[in-house]
């Protein structure tokens, strides 16, 4: 499946033996991690079923670019799988060298009427680069399902 | 293989070993068959063992089990021990997300003609009493905050304490249930928070409940320890730390990342992140580790009297009136400080097991009581249409593989791959054809969970088998099964 919505971005998943992957690329970090951020959130959800009803704050940290990457992808799994709350639109407000602030929308996680399409455990760092150009950032994720 | 970027030598009749050369600072052993071989060479596993060997303080070897598949970091299926005396590391990607991973079977009175005609019911209680699948919660009530750190210190003990189980329970339980060194200090509040509603419930993927008929008894003397006999019904539980565990791995992997570049360590991949044994990062994930060990415990602990409720229900009478008792409870995603003899020197080691089970010899210390005289059981999941398998550990296994074999069958497909062969077919009614009973809270469970999905657990176990490492001790085959 393959996704390209917002301008010069989109991301598909891979496979491999035991998990799953996202691949994705973006003109430039914040909408790479804006769209990471989208194609996690519709690799576990089905987010046709998911009314964008309330919004979420969403904030992470991490020292080096794709550390804060796995914290923000973190952050979107912790409000699904422990908090409760089904995110069907992931936005990134603000972004500095080491954080990332963002804006969940979605609803509490109701499984009689939200479709679960994949159950992720973690985000990995497994083989986790980004690679960047002047015009284009690209990075391959891999998650625990 | 034409194109090996490495040198593979045979070196035994099932054990092949890669050479150490260039940053490895020990080999590579992988145990296979030639079939079993070609699964593990062609998914990238050997790299990942590889990238292991090339970890500081590591001893011996970088061991691939039969069943080893690619992970993230460190393969599943693999088995390192680091010596805290030449700057060995714990690398929490070396444990897995799902620490304490594991099985526990119990054993029963009940036949399969006795059981067979009310299979459905069964099923179906054991899937109101555990409550499974995505998120699940609620098995029991919320704990708070304090009494959810004393679990993680008392493990499946806090369990029994609570009306969970009875004490030989803990007795047949490896670690007795509880790792010591727990702090609930090292933990965040975040792990805290996904913890507290967790316990006694079964989670996601490949985790089970299955109700069996041991089809098979291979060695008679350690089946009557073990209190299995043929025809008889045996239930396994196969789950572990649920998000709790998932979340305390998550948070060191950040840890590691800096405590990798601080000291100075260099690895192939962030995911083998990790850091020096005896520096405070290392102490503070092992003692978050055991806390998420201990949970797991607790949480098998639980389902097991959620079950023996599930069991009373359909067939009246008691635990002891059904002769419902533990076999064995033994985890398959852990590290461990154990003794062992390197160079015939005793050394204490720090064991990193993922996916891969503890099968320790008669005599040992470790080995319970009631099984001393003949060896560890050692409990293998296949997958829900084939079969599974009750070992025992060696003393041959001490001295190969610091006393460890495989842990289940291994994936073969990737979970993408099993939707699409299952598509257009009804994997709940070919089981149903083959006499399993399969109740599922997932959509696409039943499909990426496939028997088709996994390696053929009887060559994987064989292996191990013929390799002297763990004996078989019987074959126990599904007839009813609860995924999440």
């Amino acid at each position: 499946m393959e996704h390209a919505e917002r301008e010069g971005a989109g991301h598909r998943t891979f496979e491999h033996t035991a998990d799953v992957g996202l691949e994705v690329w973006a003109p430039g970090l914040p909408e790479l991690f804006e769209e990471a951020g989208q194609g996690f959130v519709e690799l576990m959800l089905d987010t046709g079923s998911v009314a964008p009803a309330q919004r979420r704050a969403v904030r992470a940290e991490g020292q080096e670019p794709e550390e804060l990457l796995v914290a923000w992808l973190e952050e979107i799994l912790f409000a699904f799988d422990a908090e409760g709350f089904a995110p069907a639109g992931v936005s990134v407000l603000s972004m500095g060298a080491q954080s990332v602030e963002g804006e969940l929308k979605g609803e509490p996680f109701d499984r009689r009427r939200h479709r679960v399409l994949c159950n992720v455990k973690a985000v990995t760092y497994h083989d986790l680069a980004i690679k960047r150009t002047d015009d284009r950032c690209e990075v391959r994720i891999v998650f625990d399902v | 293989m034409a194109e090996r970027g490495y040198e593979l030598k045979q070196v035994g009749p099932l054990v092949w070993e890669i050479p150490a050369t260039g940053r490895m600072n020990v080999p590579v052993r992988i145990y296979a068959d030639s079939q079993l071989l070609e699964s593990i060479e062609r998914d990238n596993a050997v790299q990942q063992s590889i990238n292991v060997a090339y970890m500081p303080g590591i001893v011996r070897a970088s061991f691939a089990m039969p069943d080893a598949h690619w992970g993230y970091g460190f393969p599943i299926g693999g088995v390192a021990a680091f010596d805290p005396g030449q700057d060995g590391v714990v690398s929490p990607g070396g444990i897995g997300f799902d620490i304490n991973c594991g099985v526990r079977l119990i054993r029963t009175d009940l036949t399969e003609q006795e059981v067979r005609p009310r299979i459905q019911e069964l099923v179906n209680q054991l899937y109101s009493q555990v409550p499974c699948g995505v998120g699940s919660s609620k098995a029991i009530r919320r704990l708070g905050e304090k009494e959810l750190r004393q679990l993680c210190v008392e493990g499946a003990g806090w369990a029994v304490e609570n009306g969970f189980g009875v004490p030989d329970d803990l007795e047949r339980t490896e670690a007795h249930g509880a790792l010591q060194g727990a702090d609930p200090d090292a933990l965040s509040q975040k792990a805290l928070k996904r913890g507290q509603p967790q316990v006694g419930t079964l989670g996601s993927g490949n985790h089970f409940l299955e109700v069996d008929r041991v089809a098979e008894v291979f060695d008679e003397a350690a089946a009557e320890a073990f209190g299995v006999a043929r025809g008889q019904v045996v239930l396994q539980v196969h789950c572990g730390s649920r998000g709790f565990g998932h979340q305390v791995c998550s948070d060191y992997l950040k840890t590691m990342q800096n405590a990798t570049r601080k000291y100075g360590i260099d690895v192939p991949d962030r995911q083998l992140a990790c850091a020096p044994l005896g520096s405070p990062e290392a102490d503070r994930y092992l003692a978050a580790m055991a806390c998420a060990a201990n949970y797991a415990w607790a949480n098998r602990q639980t389902i097991l009297t959620l079950a023996a409720r599930a069991f009373e229900g359909v067939f009246g009478g008691d635990r002891d009136a059904l002769g419902f008792r533990q076999v064995y409870d033994v985890c398959h995603n852990i590290a461990k400080f154990e003794e062992h003899d390197v160079d015939g020197e005793r050394r204490t080691l720090c064991v990193h097991r993922k996916g891969a089970t503890r099968a320790f010899p008669p005599g040992h210390a470790e080995t319970p009581t009631p099984y001393r005289h003949v060896g560890q059981p050692v409990l293998i999941p296949g997958d829900m249409g084939t079969a599974s398998y009750l070992l025992v550990g060696t003393e041959r296994a001490m001295q190969e593989t610091w006393g460890s074999t495989c842990h289940g069958a291994g994936r073969l497909m990737s979970r993408k791959g099993a939707i699409r062969k299952a598509s257009g077919r009804s994997i709940k009614r070919e089981l149903a054809e083959r006499g399993i009973t399969v109740r599922c809270e997932g959509r696409t469970t039943l499909a990426e969970e496939m028997p088709e999905a996994y390696k053929n657990v009887d060559a994987v176990v064989t292996v191990m088998h013929e390799a002297g490492i763990t004996r078989k001790v019987a074959r126990l085959e599904p007839i009813g099964v609860v995924k999440g």
